[in-house]
C-alpha cells in the first residue's frame, strides 16, 4: 500500500536547510504579486490559491493524492472567483438607476427650457426643448422617468414636442379651464413613446402648478409585491396597500410641495389619529403619514382635501394599464383571487378613469398601456379598440367574440367612456429635429440631412421613436 | 396387365361418373346389394357429378339411404367397387355378367399393380381434399387484402431452368413493353375517337340547381372511399329562405359552415353505395331547410359560431402607393420640400453634423473644457498635441 | 467534292477492276481526290470501262456505280450500253464482295474528325476572305469541348488538333452574319453543344402599369418577393413595418441595404412578402429581391449594387450531416476504451 502523501512533499512542508535559497525568495515575491492588483481593474485578480495542496506550482509543491474516482470529469470547474457579490438590493438599485444627465455629452446650443406656453403652441411642434431643473426634480419625485429611457447619454433632460403632445396638452388645458376631467388612455405599438407622453403631460401639469399623482407602474399594485389588508367595515370587502400608499403620499408631498404649501385644509378629519384642525396647511396633513399603519386613512383625507372645491386642477396618471385590468395576484382570506378593482387604490384610479369620481376642479386622468410588460387583458384590448373605432367614426366597431369566456364586465364598464390616443411613428420632420438634437449632443456621428433622416426613419419602422433610437444610437436596449 | 387396364376403361365408359369412384370403396360387400347398386348407377346421367334429385316415390323410399351410403364410401381399388356393385340387386343380368368378369380380371391382376392402383387412389384423394374445400370469403377485411391473387400462383419447380430454346426474360419484358405500348396506341387510334360520341356540351347550373356534388372514383378499383359523396352549397342560393332562416341554417350546419366563403360543405360515407350516400345528403339538406323554416325556435339567442374557422388576412399592396399622375406630383412636392429644407439648412448654417460637432468641442479653448468638466490627470503626462483633449470614456 | 467522293467509292465498290487489274493505292485515290472532279471520275471510269471491255471478269455488285458513271461520263455510257446489249458476256455474279470504305480517312486514326476538319479547311479556303464582325459582337456560342468530342465520336482526338479545329470554327463563326454562307452554318452546327447556356437568359424584370417592379430573392431557405415602387421610404414586409418584421437592427439594415448602398432609401417604397427560413435568411433574401427590382427601375445601378454585394445570390445552404459524425464536420470525441 502506498502512502497518501509522497515523501518528497512531506520534506518540503518544513522549511529546512535542504530547501534552496532562491526558492524561498521566489515564494516571497509571489506573495507580493498576489497583494498587487492592477489599478484599473474593478475585480480582484484571480490568483492561484496558496497553501492549498494539489496544484503544481513553480515552487515544486507536489502532493500525491491517492487515486480518486472523479465523476463528471469532462465538466469544467465553473465556480470561478467572481469577486465580491453585490449586497442585497444592490442589483435592483443598479437596474432601477436613472441617470438624467451626462457631463461627457456636448451641451446643445440654443436649447431652451420649457415654459407653460411652449407646450400649447402648435408652432412648437417638432422642436426639442429641455425640462427645467425644478420640474426635473418633481418628475423624479413622482418616478416619471423610466430606467428604459436613455436620458443618461444627454447633457440635460430634453424632449421632443410631437404634434400629439401639443394636441394632448391643449386638451388638458381645455378640460382644466372648463373644470372637467380629461379621461384618456394612451395606446400604441412598442416603444412609440407612450410613457414619454405621460411624462410630458406631467411636465405640463407641474409647469402649470397642477397637483400630480402618479402611479409609475400598475404592476406594483397587483403582483402581490406589497402588503395589503382588508379595509375594516367595507362591504363588499376592499383592500388597502398601506406601504405603497405611504410611499405614494411621500411622493405626492415631495413633488407637489410648491402647491401644497399654499393650501390648507377645509375639512376636519376626526378619524385620523393625529388631530388636524381645519385651516392647517396641507403639508402638515401629508407629513402626518409617518408609518404604514394609518397611511390609507391619511391618503383618503388628503384625497378629500385635494378634490375639494377651489383647489388647483389635478393630474392622475398611471402606466401599465393592463396590470390593473385583470384579476390580481392577491388572495382574500378565503384564498380566492382578488380582482384588481377591489384594491382600494386601484379602484380610486379606475373610478376616476371611468368617470365616477370626477375632479371638481378639473384635470386629467391619464393611463398608458404597455407593450413590453403586459399581461393579456382581452376586455381592455377590445374596449380600447371599440373606443378607437368610435372616435374614428368607423363603419364597423369591433364586437366581442360571443364564444370567448375571458372577458371581464368590470373592465368593460370602467373603459366605456374613455378617450383613446393611439401613438405611432413620428413624422420625418420630427425625426429630423430629434436627430439634429442627437448629433448636436455628439452621439450621432453623421450629417443630419434628409437622406440620413429618411434612412433612420425607415430603419425605425416608419418612425417608431424607440426603434430609431436603437438604429441610430446603437443602444443596447432590446 | 394392359388388358386389365383396358377392360377397366371399357367397363367404366358406360357410367363415367363412376370412374372416380372406381378407385374408391373399401369394404367387401354382400352379393345381395349388387343389384341395387347397379340400378342406382343406371339412374344417374353419365356426365353428372351430383346425384340427380328424383321425385319422391313410394317405391324408391329405401333408395336414398342406399345412395348416401354409396357416396359416403371411399373405395380403395376397383375390386372393392365392383364387389360392391355386384352386391346390388337393381342391375341387369348383362351388367352383372360384365361386372363379374371385370372383377375376375381385377383379381387376376398382379398384386403389384393392385398396390399401385390403391396408392394412386390414396394420393388423388389426399391431394384433392383441400381443393374440394369451399372457400369462405372473409368478413371485415380491408380492401380484400387477404384475397389470394390466383394469377401469381405458379408451379415454381423448374421455372428458372433455361432450356436454350427461348429469348431471355429481359427480352420477354421488352416485348411485353412493346405489346403494351401498341395496345395503348390501338386504343388511342381506334377507341378514343369513339368517346367523342359521348361528349356533352357544358350547361351551367341554373339558379335552381344550388347543390354541388362531388364523387370519387378509383377507376373500377375497389376502395373504401369511393362511396363518399360531398355536397356544397351556399345558403344565399336558397331563395325560399329569409335572412333569419338562412342564419338559422348556418347555425344548424355548425362547423360545416365556412364563414369566409359563405359555403356549407357536408359529406356522407355511412352507406355502402354512392347513391345511398347522396340520397342521405339530400334528405339531410331537406330536413335542415325544413328546420330552418320552422319558426318555433329561431336560435336568436345563439350567436353564429365560427370558432372552427381560422380567418386569414392577406396583406395587400397599398393602393395609395400606386403610381398615378397625382401620386407622381405628390412625390415631386415631397422631394422638393425635402430639398428645400436641406438647402435652407446648408446655406443658413443650420445643418448639424455630429462629427463636426465633436471636433469643435474637442478643439474648444481650455477654459471651456475645464468648465465642462474637471480635468483628470492622465497617465504619462499630457502630450503637447492633445492638451485640450478630453479623457477617453471608460470602456 | 462529296459527290465526287461518292462517285469514286461507288465506282470502286461496284465495278472494281478484276484480279488482273492492279488496285489503286490509297495515295492514288487521294491524288485523284485532290485533282478536279471531272478528271478523276473520268480516269477511274475509263479504267472501269477498259476493264469491262477488255475482260469478262468485271464485277457487278451494285448498279448505282454504273449509273453514276453513266450519268457522269460518255465513256461509261457506252460501256453501259454494251453491258445492256450483251448482258451474258459482261454481267456475272460476283464470286466474292469486298466492301470499300466511304471515307478516304477510313484508315486514319480519327476518320470522322479528320473528315470534318478537312471540310472546315476547305470552307476556310473558300470563305476565309469574307468580312468578320468584331470579337465583342460575335454571338456567344458554347462549342463542344475536347472531352465531349472524344465521347461522341468515339475517337481519340488529339488535343492540339482539336484546338486548331476549334480555332477554325471560331474564325468561321466570326464571319458577318448577313454574309455567312449556308454551308458554313451547317458545318458549324456539328460543333455546337446541344445545350446552349448562353441562350438561357432570364426574362427581364419590368415596371408594371402601377409603377411597381417585382423582384424575387432567395437566401438559405427563404424566398422574398419585393414590389419596389417610387415613394418616400416606407417599407412593409408581410403587411408589417420593418421594425415589426425584423427585431434585429442588423436584419433591417440588410433588408434595405440595396437602397442604402445607392442612397435611394427616401426615393422608393417597398412592399414585400417573405416566407421560409429564419430572420437572417428572410432579411438577406429581401436584399436580393429589392436589388433586382431596383435594377428594373434604374438599370445603371447594377455596378454599384454589385459592389455592394446585392446582385449575386448567396448559394450557401446548411451542410448536410454525415454518418459517423456528430454534425456536418464534428467528429465524435475520442474515448479511451
Amino acid at each position: 500500500m502506498s502512502a497518501p502523501n509522497c515523501l518528497r512533499c512531506l520534506l518540503q512542508l518544513r522549511p529546512s536547510v535542504a530547501l534552496p535559497r532562491h526558492l524561498l525568495v521566489a515564494r516571497s515575491t509571489a506573495a507580493i504579486a498576489i497583494a498587487w492588483t492592477a489599478p484599473f481593474s474593478t475585480t480582484t485578480a484571480n490568483n492561484a490559491k496558496t497553501g492549498g495542496g494539489g496544484s503544481k506550482d513553480k515552487t515544486g509543491g507536489h502532493i500525491r493524492a491517492g487515486k480518486k474516482i472523479k465523476l463528471g470529469k469532462f465538466k469544467k470547474n465553473t465556480t470561478a472567483d467572481r469577486g465580491k457579490a453585490p449586497a442585497p438590493g444592490e442589483r435592483k438599485a443598479f437596474r432601477k438607476k436613472i441617470l438624467l444627465s451626462n457631463n461627457n455629452a456636448l451641451p446643445v446650443p440654443g436649447l431652451v427650457d420649457l415654459t407653460p406656453e411652449h407646450m400649447l403652441d402648435p408652432q412648437n411642434a417638432a422642436t426639442v426643448l429641455s425640462i427645467p431643473d425644478a420640474v426635473v426634480d418633481q418628475l423624479r419625485a413622482v418616478e416619471a422617468f423610466k430606467p428604459t429611457q436613455c436620458w443618461g447619454v444627454f447633457r440635460k433632460p430634453s424632449m421632443l414636442l410631437r404634434t400629439e403632445t401639443i394636441d394632448l396638452m391643449n386638451r388638458m388645458k381645455g378640460a382644466a379651464k372648463q373644470k372637467q376631467t380629461l379621461r384618456l388612455v394612451v395606446t400604441g405599438d412598442r416603444i412609440t413613446g407612450k410613457s414619454m407622453l405621460l411624462l410630458q403631460a406631467m411636465t405640463h401639469a407641474f409647469l402649470n402648478d397642477w397637483i400630480v399623482v402618479n402611479i409609475p407602474e400598475g404592476q406594483e399594485l397587483t403582483t402581490a409585491s406589497t402588503e395589503y389588508a382588508a379595509i375594516p367595515g367595507s362591504d363588499p370587502v376592499r383592500y388597502m396597500q398601506q406601504t405603497y400608499v405611504l410611499k405614494l403620499i411621500q411622493a405626492i408631498r415631495k413633488a407637489n410641495e410648491k402647491v401644497l404649501s399654499k393650501l390648507s385644509t377645509v375639512q376636519s378629519h376626526p378619524e385620523l389619529p393625529q388631530h388636524i384642525p381645519v385651516g392647517s396647511p396641507l403639508m402638515q396633513l401629508a407629513n402626518s403619514a409617518k408609518e404604514a399603519d394609518n397611511a390609507w386613512m391619511i391618503f383618503q383625507a388628503l384625497w378629500q382635501e385635494l378634490t375639494a372645491r377651489g383647489r388647483p386642477p389635478m393630474l392622475f396618471a398611471l402606466d401599465g394599464l393592463s396590470h390593473i385590468m385583470k384579476v390580481s395576484d392577491y388572495r382574500s382570506p378565503a384564498f380566492e383571487l382578488i380582482h384588481a378593482h377591489d384594491l382600494a387604490l386601484v379602484r380610486l384610479f379606475v373610478e376616476s378613469l371611468g368617470g365616477a369620481g370626477a375632479f371638481p376642479n378639473g384635470g386629467a386622468v391619464l393611463a398608458a398601456t404597455s407593450r413590453g410588460n403586459s399581461p393579456r387583458a382581452p376586455s381592455m384590448e377590445l374596449a380600447l379598440q371599440q373606443r378607437e373605432a368610435e372616435q374614428a367614426k368607423a363603419a364597423d366597431v369591433p364586437q366581442p367574440d360571443p364564444f370567448f369566456r375571458g372577458y371581464d364586465e368590470r373592465v368593460q364598464a370602467a373603459l366605456r367612456t374613455v378617450q383613446v390616443l393611439k401613438l405611432s411613428g413620428i413624422s420625418k420632420l420630427e425625426a429630423r429635429v430629434l436627430m439634429e438634437y442627437w448629433a448636436a449632443s455628439g452621439i450621432l456621428r453623421t450629417t443630419v440631412d434628409e437622406s440620413a433622416v429618411s434612412e433612420k426613419w425607415t430603419l425605425g419602422g416608419n418612425g417608431v421613436v424607440g426603434e430609431m433610437e436603437r438604429a441610430a444610437l446603437l443602444t443596447m436596449r432590446l | 396387365m394392359a388388358s386389365t387396364a383396358n377392360s377397366l376403361r371399357l367397363g367404366l365408359r358406360g357410367s363415367s361418373s363412376q370412374i372416380a369412384r372406381l378407385q374408391t370403396g373399401t369394404r367387401p360387400s354382400p352379393p345381395a346389394a349388387v343389384a341395387v347398386a347397379l340400378a342406382a348407377a343406371l339412374r344417374r346421367r353419365c356426365l353428372s357429378t351430383m346425384p340427380p334429385r328424383w321425385a319422391a316415390d313410394g317405391k324408391d323410399a329405401e333408395a336414398p339411404g342406399e345412395l348416401e351410403l354409396e357416396f359416403s364410401r371411399n373405395y380403395a381399388n376397383p375390386g372393392e367397387f365392383l364387389a360392391d356393385y355386384l352386391r346390388k340387386d337393381t342391375i341387369t343380368r348383362a351388367e352383372r355378367q360384365q361386372a363379374a368378369r371385370m372383377l375376375e380380371q381385377w383379381k387376376e391382376a398382379p398384386a403389384e399393380l393392385q398396390g399401385q392402383y390403391e396408392q394412386l387412389a390414396r394420393n388423388v384423394y389426399t391431394q384433392a381434399a383441400p381443393l374440394k374445400r369451399p372457400v369462405q370469403p372473409r368478413k371485415n377485411s380491408f380492401w380484400n387484402a387477404e384475397e389470394k391473387d390466383t394469377d401469381l400462383i405458379t408451379d415454381e419447380v423448374g421455372e428458372d431452368d433455361f432450356e436454350e430454346d427461348d429469348i431471355l426474360s429481359m427480352g420477354h419484358g421488352k416485348l411485353e413493353e412493346h405489346r403494351e405500348a401498341r395496345e395503348y396506341s390501338r386504343v388511342t387510334v381506334w377507341e378514343m375517337p369513339l368517346l367523342s360520341k359521348f361528349a356533352k356540351p357544358f350547361v351551367p347550373p341554373t339558379g335552381d340547381e344550388v347543390l354541388r356534388f362531388r364523387y370519387t372514383t378509383y377507376m373500377g378499383e375497389f376502395h373504401p372511399a369511393d362511396r363518399k359523396v360531398v355536397v356544397e352549397f351556399c345558403p344565399k342560393d336558397l331563395r325560399s329562405l329569409t335572412d333569419a332562416q338562412q342564419l338559422k341554417l348556418k347555425k344548424l350546419a355548425g362547423p360545416r359552415y365556412n364563414p369566409e366563403k359563405d359555403i356549407i360543405k357536408m359529406s356522407c360515407e355511412i352507406h355502402e353505395h354512392q347513391a345511398q350516400n347522396k340520397r342521405h345528403l339530400g334528405d339531410m339538406i331537406d330536413r335542415m331547410i325544413a328546420t330552418a323554416k320552422d319558426p318555433t325556435d329561431m336560435f336568436e339567442d345563439i350567436p353564429l359560431d365560427t370558432r372552427h374557422h381560422t380567418f386569414t388576412v392577406k396583406p395587400k399592396f397599398p393602393k395609395e402607393w400606386r403610381m398615378t399622375e397625382e401620386r407622381r406630383k405628390e412625390l415631386e412636392a415631397i422631394r422638393q420640400e425635402a430639398f428645400r429644407l436641406d438647402e435652407a439648412r446648408r446655406t443658413g448654417g443650420g445643418l448639424v453634423d455630429g462629427v463636426v460637432r465633436i471636433q469643435e468641442a474637442l478643439a474648444a479653448p481650455q477654459a471651456a473644457a475645464a468648465e465642462l468638466q474637471p480635468v483628470m490627470a492622465r497617465r504619462g503626462g499630457a502630450r503637447p498635441g492633445k492638451q485640450n483633449a478630453r479623457p477617453q470614456p471608460r470602456r | 467534292m462529296a459527290a465526287l467522293r461518292q462517285n469514286l467509292t461507288g465506282a470502286l465498290r461496284g465495278s472494281c477492276p478484276g484480279a488482273r487489274l492492279q488496285w489503286q493505292t490509297l495515295d492514288q485515290q487521294f491524288h485523284a481526290l485532290r485533282l478536279g472532279g471531272s478528271s478523276s471520275s473520268s480516269s477511274i471510269t475509263a479504267a472501269a470501262a477498259k476493264a469491262s471491255t477488255s475482260t469478262s471478269t468485271s464485277r457487278c455488285m451494285s448498279t448505282d456505280a454504273q449509273n453514276d458513271s453513266n450519268s457522269n461520263t460518255s465513256g461509261s455510257q457506252t460501256e453501259f450500253r454494251s453491258i445492256i446489249a450483251s448482258p451474258e458476256n459482261t454481267l456475272r455474279i460476283a464470286t466474292h464482295a469486298r466492301p470499300v470504305p466511304l471515307s478516304p480517312s477510313y484508315f486514319s486514326r480519327q476518320p470522322v474528325f479528320n473528315d470534318s476538319y478537312l471540310t472546315l479547311q476547305k470552307l476556310m479556303r473558300s470563305y476565309g476572305n469574307l468580312p468578320v464582325i468584331p470579337a465583342g459582337q460575335v454571338e456567344r456560342v458554347a462549342w463542344n469541348t475536347l472531352e465531349d468530342t472524344r465521347q461522341t465520336l468515339g475517337e481519340h482526338v488529339k488535343a492540339s488538333d482539336y484546338a486548331k479545329c476549334i480555332e477554325l470554327v471560331k474564325r468561321l463563326h466570326a464571319i458577318h452574319p448577313t454574309l455567312k454562307p449556308e454551308a458554313v452554318t451547317a458545318a458549324l452546327q456539328a460543333f455546337k453543344r446541344n445545350v446552349q447556356p448562353f441562350s438561357n437568359v432570364p426574362n427581364p424584370i419590368v415596371v408594371d402599369k402601377f409603377g411597381r417592379a417585382l423582384g424575387v430573392g432567395r437566401r438559405k431557405a427563404s424566398v422574398a418577393r419585393a414590389w419596389v415602387v417610387e415613394g418616400t421610404g416606407e417599407v412593409q414586409v408581410n403587411g408589417k413595418n420593418l421594425a415589426d418584421a425584423f427585431g434585429r437592427v442588423h436584419d433591417r439594415e440588410s433588408a434595405v441595404w440595396p437602397l442604402r448602398a445607392t442612397a435611394r432609401v427616401d426615393k422608393y417604397n417597398v412592399w414585400a412578402l417573405v416566407e421560409g427560413g429564419g430572420t437572417t435568411g428572410q432579411a438577406e433574401a429581401l436584399t436580393l429581391a429589392i436589388a433586382k427590382a431596383l435594377m428594373a427601375h434604374e438599370p445603371a445601378l447594377k455596378p454599384a449594387l454589385r459592389r455592394a454585394g446585392c446582385v449575386t445570390r448567396d448559394p450557401r445552404r446548411v451542410e448536410r450531416k454525415k454518418h459517423g459524425r456528430v454534425k456536418a464536420r464534428k467528429m465524435p470525441t475520442w474515448v479511451k476504451r
